[in-house]
């Protein structure tokens, strides 16, 4: 399973480091303030191309780089209902607490699973190479543990149907 | 402001030279690469030119991808990264972009990412 992602992977990865080139920026309207300027959208000298890397209809990855921030927004793969409610239900598990996780964005791009957010206050307290290290493993885990999660909720409904249906038994 | 028309009459003439060259990989990569549409401002005509680009890189044999990568000069290999960024959008033909990617990555380096993600010339 994860040697046929590889080359996803290592795809991302390049982008990815290439992308993660931040440096600070004031923002241009307000004194004082600093913004991330993927997340302002107003001055189109700062935003860089914004590139999608789509391994097949089901599984992409967003990257919007800018001066001083990236916001990459992943669709993790969902082949069938019971996958996508297990998604939404995990992402958004995880949304909740993305002050624990810095990078984590608190609402995916639309079109998207996850979305992170990598300032350049990231990319200068953190190592970068950790930072995309951090990203890939992640999107190397997801599908692991949303099959996991689809075992355990079969397994789960046999046992509690199982116990059920006990009682109407002699 | 180029005229939409003309820019996609030369997308197709572009397509025709590509199909005629396909049994000589190298120069149909070549041919694809040639007079991208910078000014274009529909979408589908870029697409196009995309699906251009991809055919005649599906037409090389994996062994060779890295002898005909070190045969483009600087700016046809940036210009063919756009391209493979262009290509991956839509998913198809994925895992031969990729190894596409890969040996482009390694030739020209991170500053060939950095010109497709930076420049404003976009193809």
């Amino acid at each position: 399973m994860s040697t046929a992602q590889q080359p996803y992977l290592a795809c991302v990865r390049s982008t990815l480091t290439a992308a993660l080139c931040l440096q600070n920026f004031g923002c241009q309207e307000v004194e004082r303030h600093n913004k991330p300027e993927v997340e302002t959208g107003k001055a189109s000298e700062v935003i860089l191309n914004p590139v999608v890397i789509a391994r097949n209809e089901n599984e992409a990855v967003m990257i919007e780089p800018s001066v001083n921030s990236v916001r990459v927004s992943v669709k993790i793969k969902q082949s069938d209902e019971l996958e996508e409610v297990l998604v939404a239900k995990f992402m958004r598990f995880l949304m909740q607490r993305a002050e624990h996780f810095l990078v984590l964005r608190r609402k995916p791009v639309p079109g998207y699973s996850l979305s992170f957010l990598i300032t350049n206050v990231h990319t200068e307290t953190m190592f970068k190479h950790k930072v995309v290290d951090f990203v890939i493993q992640f999107m190397q885990d997801i599908d692991k543990e949303v099959s996991g999660m689809k075992l355990g909720v079969s397994s789960r409904g046999r046992v509690v149907a199982a116990k059920f249906l006990e009682q109407f038994t002699y | 402001m180029a005229d939409e028309g003309a820019l996609q009459a030369a997308i197709a003439a572009r397509e025709k030279t590509v199909t005629s060259l396909l049994s000589n990989p190298p120069a149909a990569v070549k041919a694809a690469l040639a007079d991208p549409p910078y000014s274009s401002t529909s979408d589908e005509t870029r697409r196009a030119s995309a699906k251009v680009v991809v055919k005649a890189l599906g037409a090389v044999a994996e062994k060779d991808i890295a002898s005909v990568v070190d045969g483009l000069s600087g700016a046809e290999q940036d210009l063919l990264m756009k391209y493979v960024y262009r290509g991956l959008e839509t998913g198809e033909q994925s895992t031969q972009l990729f190894k596409w990617h890969a040996s482009l990555t390694e030739k020209a380096g991170m500053g060939c990412i950095m010109r497709a993600l930076s420049e404003k010339q976009r193809v």
